[in-house]
């Protein structure tokens, strides 16, 4: 019942965002220099396709019946169509997102055990050498620029070792599987974004759990005589999980950068790709709805980190 | 006996240095005995209790002494044995009782699984246990299922006392039980405790700095400063006979209904430095009484009267004064 | 002072103190160490490190040890530049904000929230895509994506700030309210503030690097993205593209991290206490 209520007004919250993402693009659509109608259509459209879009639009209507139009289309779905392939913008979106999330989330789900485990690792040994070797291992990861390692991963594993494919989803001459093949390709880009992706868990992970560590029921339960694993992983972990699960959801909209400069890398052919292309041939409805599409997913993705938390820390649903 | 502290030594790495915050305590404690441990923050009663369970802090270690629990050496154990005496025959109430309950995890799922680590029970066994005890200290067992967030301050000390008693302890470890509570509590809560006592065979050893409460509660008291105990015996002797000025200065300190507030007492200076203690007495430089053998010698500790162990060069004469009005 | 002399004693801010050092010098004095612009062609391309080029030549036949040592300038002109502009605006928004509360601090507060669910580097991509890629125009964009995190700590510190003694004390001996704000509450609040801006330069100087190697970067300037672009199509016979301005990236992202946590650690001073 109060759970209900909670998740209900958690959704009334969203909707005010969604509308600013969507005011925002329509912003940059009219503020970019040239004419609307030219940056939807392409410089090397038919006037006739400009006039249609000029009329779908409503571009000779005032400002604020624009934006209203705009975000009725975008309501219904209608993002426009690429200049280069022709296709209405939200079907290459529906196909791309799902080979994006095939490759993020599995790999977002390890970065966040093995951060979290090596963070829990450190944290027991405070101060001591593991832990600054922990440490300090992930600061240096830290410093990686994403594309940078993916290049290094590839040239190392790809093109020295030669022991996975360079780029792409699946190849042509294999004798693996469809489904193995594709999970061997997988492989490099999902390495990439996992490694990444750890420090922000491990350094996270390690610092709760060192606060938790000090509170008093951590103090209850040893005194209760649990063993030192079992004070860690029943009693700090589920504390300490708390501000990972917050921090989940706050660099959702990191992981979507992330995924784009490593699918430029791999050639994955998910929505960063995709966006990648698009920059190369300006074709602006394609990088629009690349960008609106993943700024609503992470509003999606921060709602259920929420739900999350809730079922985490009973006292949320409370206050 | 049922517990023997012999020549308790504690010291913490602070820095480069170490720093001896209890030193030679010595003392015991039978069946259903009860022992109050006073004195002002920082003087060690709390560290002193904490060594008894091996609950020091990670820069803090038994420097040396015995702590025998039925012959068990609890200072030298391994560890593992420590984990086993630890709620099954040592529980402690921590300070406060606001936090020291896991704010994620169902209070009767605490009590169940604290007794399911030292007893080989069924979860139905042990949720009867819970019930019995939650409505021993008088919260209605339907409230096993909820979270610490749902109770209220009283509800959530008289919930911590019910977890320290699930795997009937020999003896339990009150660090400061009535601090966080108002007067009324306060006197609720000695009570449970007392009541608890005698149903449940229990040794307790409270820890307070407030030595009129202790005195009600307890039927022996040790006084500590410094890290030392100063002056232990009977409740009644410690409070109206007592032999230490430290302890004549404490029981003056506190308000009480039977004498005027006027009459109240201030103890001059601060708590000592455990990084720059005098060579004689330790209260030395507070003390109105003290002379230059006080500040050269330390006294040792020894029996004043029967029953009465006070270290203080002069400790008759506080008894003598007192005679002479 | 004393928290200056735990700062340079702190092996990490040492560390990344001697690597920004040595990317300043590269950036001052990169026409003096290598003269004539790093975009012309100087040798037959993609020829391997070592004969007569220190690491090499790209596609175009290009010094890639002059485009590295030329690069280091873009990167610190937007490492200074966009997180100036951030520290400026995020200041004045935060502490207005802070100070002034109201229906301005719940939509300062709306703003900080939409500019945590929106993905960062993906909406500079989509301005630079609009709007242009000349490398003052990308500064100024990435400037005004990353400030809300300098505002939202500072309107922290006015919060806490504003209700200490000095303060209203200055408040009772008169003067502006404005000039209350600035004079003696931001100055006061500065400190983690600052430790975040560090951490921004490397925000700035790997979004910048991510646009070139997208292709988005401001095709006049030899950047380090630029390099990585191009290495990125030959991985596989020019390695070289890819590792010397991989690591001089790394390095200098490395050098602001180290800076500014050790900044942030000096800065919150946590004294501990016994019993």
């Amino acid at each position: 019942m109060k759970f209900g209520k909670y998740v209900a007004r958690r959704v009334l919250q969203m909707i005010p965002v969604i509308l600013a993402i969507i005011c925002i693009c329509f912003m940059i659509i009219h503020l970019a220099p040239g004419d609307p109608a030219t940056i939807l259509a392409g410089e090397t459209a038919a006037d006739e396709y400009i006039a249609e879009l000029s009329a779908q639009f409503g571009l000779d209507q005032p400002m604020w019946k624009q934006l209203l139009i705009y975000m009725k289309n975008v309501f219904q779905g209608n993002l426009g169509e690429s200049f280069a392939d022709k296709i209405p913008v939200t079907t290459m979106l529906a196909e791309r997102m799902k080979v994006t999330l095939m490759l993020v989330l599995p790999s977002e789900i390890l970065a966040i055990a093995i951060g979290t485990l090596l963070g829990l690792t450190a944290a027991k040994r405070e101060n001591r050498l593991q832990d600054h070797l922990i440490s300090n291992l992930s600061i240096v990861l830290y410093c990686m620029p994403t594309f940078w390692l993916g290049m290094m991963l590839m040239l190392l594993f790809a093109v020295n070792l030669k022991w996975l494919p360079t780029s792409g989803m699946q190849s042509f001459n294999t004798t693996l599987s469809p489904f193995l093949d594709t999970l061997r390709h997988m492989i490099l880009p999902s390495v990439t974004l996992i490694l990444v992706r750890i420090p922000t868990y491990l350094k996270l992970a390690r610092s709760s759990i060192v606060e938790v560590a000090q509170e008093d029921f951590i103090n209850t339960a040893r005194a209760i005589g649990y063993s030192e694993h079992v004070v860690y992983r029943k009693h700090a972990l589920r504390n300490a999980l708390l501000p990972t699960v917050t921090q989940v959801g706050m660099s959702l909209s990191t992981l979507f950068s992330g995924a784009l400069l490593t699918e430029t890398v791999f050639s994955w052919p998910g929505m960063g790709r995709m966006v990648y292309d698009a920059i190369a041939t300006r074709d602006y409805p394609v990088i629009m709805g690349g960008f609106l599409v993943s700024a609503v997913m992470v509003v999606i993705g921060s709602f259920i980190t929420d739900i999350i938390y809730m079922y985490l820390d009973p006292r949320v649903v409370a206050e | 006996m049922l517990l023997e502290v012999k020549n308790l030594c504690v010291d913490f790495k602070v820095g480069k240095q170490t720093l001896r915050a209890v030193n030679d305590v010595s003392f015991s404690l039978g069946e259903r005995d009860s022992l109050g441990l006073v004195g002002e923050s920082g003087c060690g009663k709390s560290t002193t209790a904490f060594a008894l369970m091996r609950l020091l802090a990670k820069n803090g270690r038994i420097a040396g002494g015995q702590v025998l629990l039925n012959g068990l050496d609890l200072a030298s154990a391994p560890y593992d044995e420590i984990r086993k005496v630890r709620w099954k025959d040592i529980a402690i109430i921590f300070q406060n009782a606001m936090t020291a309950l896991n704010p994620v995890q169902k209070i009767g799922n605490q009590l169940v699984n604290a007794l399911q680590e030292h007893e080989n029970v069924s979860r139905k066994e042990a949720i009867e246990r819970a019930e019995y005890l939650f409505e021993r200290v008088g919260i209605a067992k339907s409230r096993l299922m909820q979270y610490p967030h749902e109770f209220s301050g009283g509800m959530k000390q008289r919930a911590v006392i019910a977890l320290a008693l699930i795997c009937k302890p020999k003896i339990l470890i009150a660090d400061e039980p009535t601090t966080a509570l108002d007067v009324v509590a306060q006197r609720q809560v000695i009570e449970l405790l007392a009541g608890l006592q005698d149903e449940f065979h229990i040794s307790i050893i409270m820890i307070s700095h407030d030595i009129s409460a202790v005195a009600e509660a307890c039927s022996h008291i040790a006084v500590m400063y410094g890290g030392e105990i100063m002056e232990m015996g009977n409740s009644k002797d410690v409070l109206i006979r007592n032999n230490h000025p430290y302890t004549h200065a404490l029981v003056g300190s506190f308000p009480s209904l039977h004498k005027p507030l006027s009459a109240l007492m201030q103890i001059p200076g601060g708590a000592p430095n455990l990084a720059d203690m005098p060579v004689g007495c330790p209260f030395s430089p507070r003390c109105p009484y003290a002379t230059d053998l006080c500040r050269e010698k330390k006294p040792p500790m020894r029996q004043v009267r029967l029953g009465k162990l006070c270290k203080c060069h002069y400790a008759e004469e506080l008894d003598f004064n007192r005679k002479e009005g | 002072m004393r928290k200056v002399k735990t700062f340079f004693r702190d092996p990490q801010s040492i560390i990344g103190l001697i690597i920004l050092a040595v990317m300043l010098i590269l950036a001052i004095f990169a026409p003096v160490i290598c003269p004539g612009s790093p975009l012309f062609s100087v040798g037959a391309p993609l020829q391997a490190p070592g004969g007569d080029f220190l690491m090499g030549t790209d596609y175009l036949g290009r010094d890639v040890w002059a485009m590295l040592v030329w690069g280091s300038r873009v990167s610190i002109i937007f490492a200074f530049g966009a997180s100036l502009l951030s520290l400026l605006v995020g200041i004045v928004l935060g502490a207005l904000s802070g100070y002034i509360g109201g229906w301005l601090d719940d939509l300062m507060c709306r703003i900080f929230e939409l500019f945590y669910i929106i993905p960062r580097t993906f909406l500079v991509i989509l301005m630079v895509a609009f709007f242009g890629s000349s490398i003052g125009l990308m500064v100024i964009i990435v400037g005004l994506t990353i400030w809300p995190s300098n505002a939202k700590i500072m309107r922290a510190q006015v919060l806490t700030l504003k209700r200490r003694g000095y303060v209203q004390a200055a408040d009772v001996a008169g003067g502006g309210r404005l000039s209350i704000l600035f004079r003696h509450i931001v100055p006061n609040g500065m400190g983690p503030v600052l430790s975040n801006s560090v951490l921004q330069m490397a925000q700035a100087v790997l979004t910048e690097a991510s646009l070139s190697f997208l292709g988005l970067g401001d095709p006049n300037q030899a950047s380090w993205g630029l390099i990585l672009n191009a290495g990125q199509r030959n991985i596989s016979t020019a390695p070289w593209l890819v590792i010397y301005p991989g690591i001089a990236l790394a390095l200098l992202l490395l050098a602001f991290n180290l800076i500014g946590t050790a900044l942030h650690k000096t800065l919150n001073v946590k004294q501990t206490v016994m019993e």
